[in-house]
């Protein structure tokens, strides 16, 4: 496979379509989406409840296979990948953030935050020293030995930026990351995700928050399976995202 | 009080469907309880059983008698009726000669040849009236000397009539008796036994039974108006040291006491497995209690006290405890009756035969048993009812809150190691303490057992907490997670390493006692049989009840005979001493001279030994009776015997095998028939000139004394064969059921594993977002139950080896009088732990990796 050109987007879906079966009927999810984010972009997902943002995002991660269509991440065809190629791509490429409870409770702070590392294997010290370091980004440097259950919302929520962050991979994508925070909270993690564009990875948050569209360069509007309004303009962004 | 009805339902409803959900740990727990306490029902049924029907049978055969003089199976010297009779204030004197002779026509019975002098008997006892009874015409009966009389209920049992012949194997050969009498008296001698009685005359019974010049028992009747314990205070001062003399109460009473050291024994054994019952019982509380964290604070927030989230728990454990108590009462009778045979013929063995027990069950000592059996479960989680009580409302409100930082309790664990430290110091100690070695041994072993128990969850605790450290330093994240895991379900890990810790302990253990009897089984053959190539017995192999003792005249014959080198005799006999009974164990002193055989000493010079037993000033003993009666060499013995006082000194300590919870006195045969008047042998042991023709020499004596003596004749390898297969067998059984404990433990330890994977699914597919690859989940599940399965195998490594210990040197040696050597079977520990661990590690890896199979998107759902 050829090297992929430094303008070419960091992930690349097409046309993908996701049903679920649910006893005798079938939920079609997706109903063919197709979706580009370059690096350096923040693109928002939008929707009412149910649209398919979150099975958008799981395609993205290789976390779920889409039923057609295909999802390209740093020129990598993920949904060709074994389920453990999936797991080593996500490891190095792909940053996740989700709503809630995003934290290993058994791990402290900095061994959630190292944990992508050390499952690929990095050295110890390096791990660690790359861990303390993204969590001083996100302002946790004094928490790196608290467990999960001592952290505060915003606080386990910008930890989990932070690991998402921790490899640098070229994609992030976060699933509601500030559902369950209050304001400011909600807007030091936004904040977080667009340093993260800002240092040249390509991120795609899905969201219901209005906020959401002051941090995004562009906005998707998924509604019943499908792209329904896409706008680049910023102006735009907030009458969409209403 | 209908609200209270409505909140009992409630909560017997939320146990019964946890329990229900837990079905495996719900099993193992309740049928271990039901195990411990049917085995104390049956150790006590078997007891009681046993001793009623010594105290019935003393009490029939005692009639009108106020005191019995007794010494053991030896009897007491004759001269002794016309003595006592001399007594003042002695009404009468009736002698008794005793011993079970088999009935060879009648498979399988047994009957109690009871010889009496039938005019003199007449005054202590009642034999009944009925047709044809001995009281009706004595002068009938006693004209034929092979007058028997029976009891109506063997004759309709066997289909007997008056005038029938009855052929009866005893010591003087199979002789033909003839019924002569019917005993019918409900009340008398004809009661007891189960009717299994033959009564002839006093010196017939002398002559079937060898018993020259001495009788059984004495039976005294005190005079009326004469004061019963002043007339034993002059019975005992002219009796002296030749024999006992006690009331026939105080009779059984000191039989009871004789027997209540094995019944201890027994007892403790059973109250290990109760231990171990408890163990489980614990931890499926601390299992409920975990595991309902959440149920109960949403209770709470609803509105429930405190007690009512204690009473979810206890509940459940009362479930159990009744279940198990319901199973272990009827399976305890069960147990009992399918031991009831062996225990018998294990108390004859060791004590003296008293013949067989009808089980009776006592409702009032089976309620206590059952009573116990739900109370101590309940007792053994108060702690965990505390705690369950202890949760706060707000824990509902935390999902995922983790504990691992949450100190331990520390009562239990400190309760533990006190435990643990009492009972070696108690061994340690044991010298010093007012209490046998046995017993010393067994409370260790019940501390220890205990300790374990307690201190287990926090044994996993430290294990975890060094994995960690290890694994942090070397960046090993995944060793660090399952280290936290482990450490974190602590309880749930215990609670499944309990039960492969009993499986594999009780494999080791179980191997371990097979092994030292294998052992030592081995080494006293070369010892004790060295050179011996046939053992004679009359009846029955020669250490089984129905083994009848051979005339001396056939040994004296089989050592004439010219294909025969050596024929040496064994006759074993007991008597009365210091309160307990002596096994007295006579052979021929001129064997060890000469060199022909050998003493195996454990203390002193075997020469020196020899020459003093066949001058007839010394013994030997073994360790069981240095121990028990706390003789050692150089000490002078007083024995009572037919023939007065017999006065010996210890010549040192051997090696005695003849089984027995008895000490052992073993004298020269010539000193034995001389004080005795007595030289029938228990046992013939016969080396043939030449080896290989020592199957046409089994033949010939089977051809000359088959017939008229029942002799069986085993070579040396056949009686260790027939050891051998009494190992194989019991190994055969106890392997199995060990094996099933092994794999339904193991099954145990799996579908925890299996329910923890789906408690565990979101942070499993948290991680597997993060990147962890279904490899590395399979990898992180197999070290946690890998862990489980590596403290279980090490602890079950100390606690084989202790139960083992146990069983050889404190149950074999203290109560069977078998001085079994220990010996460790090393390579069956380390293949039951190779087995264990390679299952955990197998099986978790199973476990992880199917459960990285699940769909991960539908468990990353917060919704
Ligand atoms: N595992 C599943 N089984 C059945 N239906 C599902 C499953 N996952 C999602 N769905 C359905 O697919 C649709 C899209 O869900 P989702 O992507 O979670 O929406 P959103 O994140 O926009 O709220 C919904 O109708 C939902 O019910
Ligand atoms: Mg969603």
């Amino acid at each position: 496979m050829p090297a992929a050109p430094a303008t070419a987007p960091a992930v690349e879906a097409v046309d993908l379509v996701r049903r679920h079966r649910q006893g005798d009927t079938v939920v079609a999810a997706l109903r063919g989406v197709s979706l580009t984010v370059a690096p350096g972009e923040l693109v928002a997902v939008v929707g009412p409840s149910g649209s398919g943002k979150s099975t958008l995002l799981h395609l993205l991660a290789g976390v779920d296979l889409p039923d057609a269509g295909s999802v390209v991440v740093a020129g990598v065809a993920v949904h060709l990948l074994s389920e453990d190629a999936r797991a080593a791509l996500r490891r190095r490429a792909i940053g996740l953030v989700f709503q809630g409870c995003n934290l290993v409770p058994l791990l402290t702070a900095l061994e959630n935050v190292a944990l992508p590392l050390l499952l690929d294997g990095t050295p110890r010290s390096q791990a660690q020293a790359r861990a303390r370091a993204a969590l001083a980004a996100v302002g946790l440097a004094a928490r790196a030995q608290h467990l999960p259950d001592r952290l505060s919302g915003g606080e386990a929520q910008r930890a989990a930026v932070a690991r998402a962050l921790v490899a640098a991979p070229p994609l992030v994508l976060a699933d509601e990351p500030t559902g369950s925070l209050d304001a400011a909270s909600a807007d030091g993690v936004l904040a977080l995700l667009r340093g993260a564009a800002a240092g040249g990875a390509a991120v795609l948050l899905v969201t219901h928050d209005p906020r959401a569209a002051a941090y995004a360069d562009r906005i998707v509007r998924l509604a019943d399976g499908l792209v329904v309004a896409a706008t680049g303009e910023a102006g735009a962004c907030a009458a969409l995202a209403s | 009080m209908r609200g209270a009805g409505v909140v009992i339902a409630l909560v017997l409803s939320l146990a019964v469907r946890h329990l229900a959900r837990h079905r495996a740990l719900a099993a193992v727990a309740i049928a271990s309880l039901a195990g411990g306490v049917a085995a104390i029902n049956a150790v006590q049924l078997l007891h009681a059983s046993v001793v009623r029907s010594y105290e019935e049978t003393t009490t029939r055969f005692a009639g009108r008698a106020a005191l019995e003089v007794t010494n053991g199976e030896s009897g007491v010297a004759e001269e002794l009726v016309d003595e006592l009779r001399t007594v003042a204030g002695v009404g009468a004197v009736a002698a008794a000669v005793t011993g079970f002779v088999a009935a060879p026509d009648l498979p399988g019975e047994r009957l109690y040849l009871y010889g009496v002098d039938l005019l003199a008997d007449q005054e202590v006892r009642d034999y009944g009236a009925g047709p044809g009874a001995v009281v009706s015409d004595p002068m009938v009966f006693l004209a034929a000397p092979d007058s028997v009389a029976l009891t109506r209920a063997f004759m309709r049992a066997h289909g007997l009539r008056m005038h029938d012949r009855v052929r009866v194997r005893t010591p003087a050969g199979t002789t033909a008796l003839v019924v002569r009498a019917v005993l019918d008296a409900p009340e008398g001698p004809a009661a007891a036994l189960d009717g299994r009685l033959a009564i002839v005359d006093l010196s017939v019974a002398q002559d079937l039974l060898r018993f020259d010049g001495r009788v059984s028992e004495l039976a005294v009747a005190v005079a009326p108006g004469a004061d019963v314990d002043e007339v034993a205070a002059r019975v005992r001062a002219r009796v002296a040291t030749r024999g006992v003399v006690e009331p026939p109460r105080s009779r059984a009473a000191s039989f009871a006491r004789l027997l209540a050291n094995y019944r201890n024994g027994l007892g403790l054994a059973a109250a290990v497995a109760l231990v171990v019952a408890l163990h489980f019982v614990a931890n499926i509380a601390a299992l409920a209690c975990e595991e309902r964290r959440r149920e109960m604070a949403l209770l709470r927030l609803a509105g429930a006290s405190r007690r009512l989230a204690g009473g979810l728990v206890a509940a459940e454990m009362l479930v159990v405890a009744l279940a198990a108590a319901s199973l272990g009462a009827p399976s305890g009778i069960v147990l009992a009756r399918a031991l009831q045979a062996r225990f018998g013929s294990s108390v004859a063995a060791l004590y003296g035969d008293v013949g067989d027990a009808p089980l009776a069950v006592a409702p009032t000592a089976l309620a206590a048993i059952c009573g116990l059996g739900i109370a101590l479960p309940m007792l053994a989680v108060l702690g965990t009812l505390r705690r369950a009580g202890a949760v706060r409302p707000l824990a509902a409100l935390r999902p995922e809150v983790s504990r691992v930082r949450g100190s331990e309790r520390g009562v239990g664990v400190r309760l533990g190691a006190l435990l643990g430290v009492i009972a070696v110091g108690l061994w340690g100690a044991r010298a010093r303490l007012p209490i046998s070695v046995e017993a010393a041994g067994m409370a260790t072993m019940l501390g220890v057992l205990a300790a374990l128990a307690l201190v287990l969850p926090a044994l996993v605790r430290a294990f975890a907490a060094a994995a960690d450290a290890w694994a942090r330093r070397r960046g090993r994240v995944l060793f660090v997670l399952a280290a936290r895991v482990v450490a974190e379900e602590r309880r749930r890990v215990a609670a499944a390493g309990a039960a492969l810790l009993v499986g594999l302990g009780g494999t080791i253990g179980v191997g371990a006692w097979i092994a030292s009897l294998d052992a030592t089984l081995h080494e006293a053959f070369a010892a004790v049989f060295a050179r011996v190539d046939l053992v004679v017995s009359g009846g029955a192999d020669p250490f089984a009840r129905a083994a009848v003792r051979l005339p001396g005249a056939v040994a004296a014959e089989l050592a004439r005979r010219p294909d025969v080198a050596f024929a040496d005799v064994l006759r074993v006999d007991t008597i009365e001493l210091a309160g307990s009974r002596a096994a007295i164990v006579a052979r021929d002193a001129a064997a060890y001279v000469t060199g022909r055989r050998r003493l195996a000493m454990v203390e002193g010079d075997a020469d020196a030994a020899a020459r003093a037993l066949a001058a007839g000033t010394g013994v030997l003993v073994n360790r069981t009776f240095a121990r028990r009666f706390g003789r050692r060499p150089g000490d002078e013995l007083e024995l009572p015997t037919p023939a007065g006082p017999l006065r010996v000194r210890i010549a040192g300590i051997h090696l005695e095998l003849t089984p027995g919870d008895l000490g052992a006195v073993l004298l020269d045969r010539e000193l034995y028939r001389r004080w005795w008047h007595d030289d029938s042998a228990s046992l013939v042991e016969v080396a043939v000139r030449r080896p290989r023709d020592r199957g046409v020499v089994a033949a010939a004596i089977r051809a000359r004394w088959g017939a008229s003596h029942g002799v069986v004749v085993l070579t040396v390898e056949e009686l260790r064969n027939t050891y051998r297969a009494l190992l194989d067998r019991l190994a055969a059984l106890v392997r199995p059921l060990l094996g099933v404990a092994l794999a339904s433990a193991l099954a145990g330890v799996l579908s925890t594993g299996a329910a923890a994977m789906l408690a565990r699914r979101r942070v499993h597919a948290l991680l597997r977002a993060v990147g962890l690859t279904r490899r590395q989940l399979g990898c992180l599940a197999s070290l946690e139950l890998v862990t489980v399965g590596a403290i279980a195998a090490g602890a079950a490594t100390a606690l084989g080896w202790g139960l083992g210990w146990l069983q050889v040197q404190v149950l074999l040696r203290g109560m069977l009088g078998l001085s079994v050597d220990y010996a460790f079977p090393a390579a069956l520990a380390a293949g039951a732990a190779a087995v264990v661990l390679a299952s955990t590690a197998l099986g978790g890896w199973w476990l992880g990796y199917r459960a990285g199979g699940a769909p991960l998107a539908a468990a990353l759902r917060w919704e």
